[in-house]
């Protein structure tokens, strides 16, 4: 009797030991699963505190201040390089896609803002750890170009060519050379506030210049930035003039003809903004022009 | 008397034997008893961890999930703010940050590293073509008493104490950085340019290049007449891959007059190397 309550003990122990394998097994795949839609790095600090969670490591009251060093250093390092490199970094998520040996590919997901520019980069990195190489597979880039169709052509061609890093060189250019723009629109509007307007904005890449007193006669300064195909950042500054006909009739001008090539000349006697302060102070009849 | 006696004997013999038997089976089963038991404990604990670790996983993606949607704000003050909770908090934070740093160096930032106590910053230049992560160049700079480049491992014939003069360097460092790294991506371009014909153009020679691959003469060869063109590429703005002039020299100046070789002219200078001469070989213009 004791002998057959012996074998069912054992059978039922048996039975449970392998509902136990299959059960861990899921479990084991769940886990896998999981750690590929949103990988995440267990290791120093990180992997003290989950076995601490586990009840596993011995507590010595540290853990979480430790953490949280940790954690203070990441952020001092992030505002350093967000700092060098001209970039704000708002998420960045890691998918694992195949991960087998010496291969790993990973679905990678870049977003944040450069300046004034929202970006939003999704690339594929495969890495061989073998042969030490480390390539860009299908990217997207998707950016706020409302008014950036200069930039549209360079976007599409450096989806073709999965030039990741060009594509980001050739952004904090295109931003510097803007920015450049900006400050100089606004310095020369906070010191000629009569004769200098920003009719589309401080950003915008439109400056006029005229004298309130002849308001039916404007010279326009129209300073774009180009970016080639290759990725090429070229501020180009022409100017236009706008005057009526009546005017020009009443008194013809040679100069006003020349205008466009005359400022090309001073662009490159004087530089940019040289150049513009001596159109603005000829416009405003300024007496130390 | 004794015939009966001694089948009791042997039976009561054998009775014992089965006694003896069973006992050690007895003696046998609470062994395999504890041992299943012990084995059945050990996978109940490692059940266990795998749901907590699957759970803390998925408490950590979600967090994660909202960090990525609001990365400035503050994040929200919880009631219960358990220990537990404030560690998986920390948590997601630093796998959040490790991501965002990562993210930096993905894209060739800087991987700027104080060093001294703030005296010396050391700065990575790294360097792809193609979406095929090239070298990486590394500065060693002094910021104090004066920004300077204490030591490098940037090739020579990259002018850098010229690009340092003409950026201003000792002023503002980002400006010539931004020009070393596209003087050093240029250069990676041309040269990864140079080998992929080198490997997937067996039948064209290479007859000069420099090291800084600004210069490049290669042998075409024309098919049916198998006529020689010598093609002279230059690339005078080093910042650039493409090269500024493309001309052919060829003993049949007929051929050269051709609106498809002027054509070719233009390709070679909008239009990488490889893909350039992949293009000329399906037209048939060479082989």
């Amino acid at each position: 009797m004791e002998k057959k309550e012996n074998v069912e003990e054992v059978e039922v122990l048996e039975a449970q030991i392998q509902h136990l394998q299959a059960e861990i097994a899921e479990l084991q795949h769940q886990q896998q699963n999981q750690d590929k839609e949103m990988t995440v790095c267990f290791k120093g600090q990180m992997l003290d505190a989950l076995l601490y969670m586990f009840a596993q490591k011995q507590d010595d009251g540290m853990v979480l201040a430790r953490l949280k060093k940790e954690v203070e250093d990441l952020e001092e390092d992030l505002r350093w390089q967000s700092q060098m490199n001209g970039i704000r970094m708002n998420s960045c998520t890691k998918k694992t896609l195949q991960s087998s040996g010496s291969k790993l590919v990973q679905q990678i997901c870049v977003s944040g803002h450069c300046s004034e520019l929202i970006f939003q980069v999704e690339f594929q990195l495969t890495e061989h750890s073998q042969r030490s190489e480390r390539m860009i597979t299908d990217l997207n880039v998707v950016m706020d170009t409302g008014d950036l169709q200069n930039f549209s052509s360079f976007l599409s061609g450096v989806e073709e060519t999965m030039d990741l890093l060009l594509f980001f060189r050739t952004q904090r250019a295109f931003t510097d050379r803007c920015d450049d723009r900006r400050r100089t629109f606004q310095h020369f509007q906070k010191k000629y506030p009569s004769v200098v307007s920003l009719p589309g904005g401080c950003r915008s890449e439109v400056m006029t210049v005229n004298h309130p007193k002849l308001p039916g006669c404007i010279v326009f300064i129209h300073w774009s930035v180009e970016v080639s195909r290759e990725g090429q950042v070229t501020p180009n500054i022409d100017l236009l003039t706008k005057i009526p006909e009546r005017a020009l009739q009443l008194f013809p001008s040679e100069a006003v003809g020349c205008a466009a090539e005359a400022f090309h000349s001073l662009l490159r006697i004087l530089g940019p903004e040289a150049a513009m302060e001596s159109v603005i102070r000829a416009v405003s009849l300024s007496q130390d022009a | 008397m004794e015939g009966a006696s001694s089948k009791g004997v042997l039976s009561h013999l054998s009775h014992l034997e089965v006694v003896t038997r069973s006992r050690k089976c007895e003696a046998q089963q609470p062994g395999r008893v504890a041992e299943l038991k012990a084995k059945a404990a050990a996978l109940v604990k490692q059940r266990d961890q795998l749901k907590a670790q699957i759970q803390i996983q998925q408490n950590l993606q979600k967090l994660r999930k909202s960090m990525n949607k609001h990365s400035n704000e503050e994040e929200e003050e919880m009631d219960e703010d358990s220990e537990n909770s404030q560690l998986l908090r920390l948590m997601a934070r630093h796998s959040h940050l490790r991501d965002l740093l990562d993210a930096h160096h993905l894209i060739g930032g800087y991987d700027v590293i104080k060093t001294s106590q703030g005296k010396g910053m050391c700065v990575s230049l790294a360097t792809a073509y193609e979406g095929v992560y090239l070298d990486t160049y590394n500065l060693e700079l002094d910021l104090k008493p004066k920004l300077r480049i204490r030591r490098h491992n940037i090739p020579p014939f990259i002018p850098l104490n010229q690009l340092a003069e003409q950026s201003n360097m000792e002023a503002n460092i980002k400006p010539f950085l931004h020009l070393l790294s596209q003087h050093l991506n240029a250069f990676a371009g041309r040269k990864q340019q140079l080998k992929l014909v080198k490997e997937n153009h067996k039948s064209i020679e290479v007859m000069e290049s420099n090291v800084l691959c600004s210069i490049l003469v290669l042998m075409l060869t024309v098919p049916r007449q198998k006529t020689a063109v010598l093609c002279t590429l230059d690339y005078t703005d080093q910042t650039r891959c493409l090269p500024t002039n493309a001309r052919f020299e060829s003993e049949d100046k007929e051929l050269l007059n051709s609106p498809d070789w002027k054509k070719h002219c233009s390709l070679l200078k909008d239009t990488p190397l490889h893909k350039a001469l992949t293009t000329m070989k399906t037209i048939g213009s060479i082989m």
